[in-house]
């Protein structure tokens, strides 16, 4: 595996590699009840690549991909493939999935998210498929967001005042809210005192 | 009749103000705050890709921060963890090879399935021998009607001083980084 990159570097990753017109396989291992939150931040993602033009993604379940008819051949206009449960395909299954990787050469980027369980099994009876994804391997990291109250700490002490003082002054009507204080009141989460 | 009174004025600006707003806001309508954040991000590392920036792809992610929501469904996008009042060059800012610098806010408040943005500030800063020390693009949030001096959103140029803020139009994000990315520096005179 990789340095671990956050989940939005990754999904930047996969919308190269869609640009790029590429077969590429990803695996982004998820914690169990993780999977479903990062399938949703990476459609999410991958949505907005696609408002750029770049992509046009959907998301299958993991015995589609082992199934007679592949689901992308009737619509070429899919560029990028979720692919989900794989951790829940027998060793039989996952083995012809490794035999049959020659149906995947003029495939859409396929993404899969599973679990550590899934991604270990996938190694293990589909290892070419595994070669396939190469570098491509990464764990779930969530982007890191703001540090809310570092940045609250920052507008308190140049404003000099206590969040008490500033929410008195404000029905007082003696501060003006501009973007400084509008930030302090909705990181506080008092929006009740800007108006609109 | 000509009317020269403060109050006539102030209608005249709150009008010019109504005219300012009313395309950008409606024009601009990301699906979510983080669509939004999105956007930004994604204009900056291809601003990054271009040279336009000095900070690499990966410093603009560390860069530009998103908040989680509060209750009310507002986020909160800033470059870096801390606001920087008094423009000094060693908090969290975006610089341009020639020298400028940048930071900016933006509050994103999700209502259903389209967000907008209440409030902003995006500051450029320039080095010496510029026309102006900086301009700031501010849009303030909305007041009650008795708050509304017609300036919601406003200019400041090379000073904080809100008697010389100048009427602005509302503009989208990207439309303003387009301007501290590709404008505001010495280009041709197009006329003698």
């Amino acid at each position: 595996m990789t340095a671990a990159p956050a989940l939005d570097e990754v999904a930047a990753i996969i919308t190269d590699l869609i640009a790029l017109g590429s077969n590429a396989w990803v695996v982004i291992e998820a914690e169990g009840e993780q999977v479903t939150a990062v399938t949703s931040f990476i459609r999410e993602e991958l949505r907005g690549g696609e408002e750029e033009g770049a992509t046009s993604v959907e998301t299958i379940a993991a015995p589609n991909l082992v199934a007679q008819e592949l689901p992308w051949v009737e619509t070429r206009d899919v560029r990028g493939l979720l692919v989900l449960g794989i951790e829940s395909l027998s060793t039989e299954q996952l083995a012809q999935l490794d035999l049959d990787r020659g149906r995947f050469v003029e495939s859409p980027v396929i993404t899969v998210i599973t679990t550590p369980e899934g991604a270990s099994r996938l190694a293990t009876h589909a290892p070419n498929i595994w070669s396939w994804v190469g570098p491509m391997y990464f764990r779930a990291v969530e982007p890191e967001p703001m540090d809310v109250e570092t940045r609250i700490r920052s507008i308190r002490d140049e404003l000099g005042i206590s969040e008490e003082e500033m929410v008195q002054r404000i029905h007082a009507g003696s501060i003006v809210i501009d973007p400084a204080v509008a930030e302090w009141l909705v990181l506080i989460d008092r929006e009740d005192l800007i108006g609109g | 009749m000509v009317d020269l009174s403060e109050r006539a004025a102030l209608e005249r600006r709150k009008e010019l103000q109504h005219q300012l707003l009313e395309v950008g806001i409606s024009s601009f309508r990301p699906r979510t705050a983080r669509d939004c954040f999105r956007m930004i991000q994604s204009h900056l590392i291809k601003a990054s890709d271009l040279g336009l920036l000095e900070q690499s792809p990966a410093q603009v992610r560390a860069l530009v921060k998103l908040s989680e929501k509060n209750t009310t469904g507002t986020s909160d996008i800033a470059v870096g963890n801390v606001r920087n009042f008094h423009r000094v060059r060693s908090l969290p800012h975006f610089s341009r090879p020639d020298g400028a610098w940048f930071d900016f806010q933006l509050l994103v408040r999700e209502r259903k399935d389209e967000a907008s943005i209440i409030a902003y500030g995006f500051e450029l800063r320039m080095s010496d021998g510029r026309p102006f020390p900086f301009i700031r693009f501010d849009f303030n949030p909305p007041g009650h009607d008795n708050d509304d001096d017609g300036l919601r959103s406003h200019l400041h140029l090379g000073t904080d001083d809100d008697g010389f803020s100048i009427p602005a139009p509302f503009m989208s994000p990207l439309a303003i980084l387009d301007l501290f990315l590709l404008r505001l520096r010495p280009g041709p005179r197009r006329r003698a």
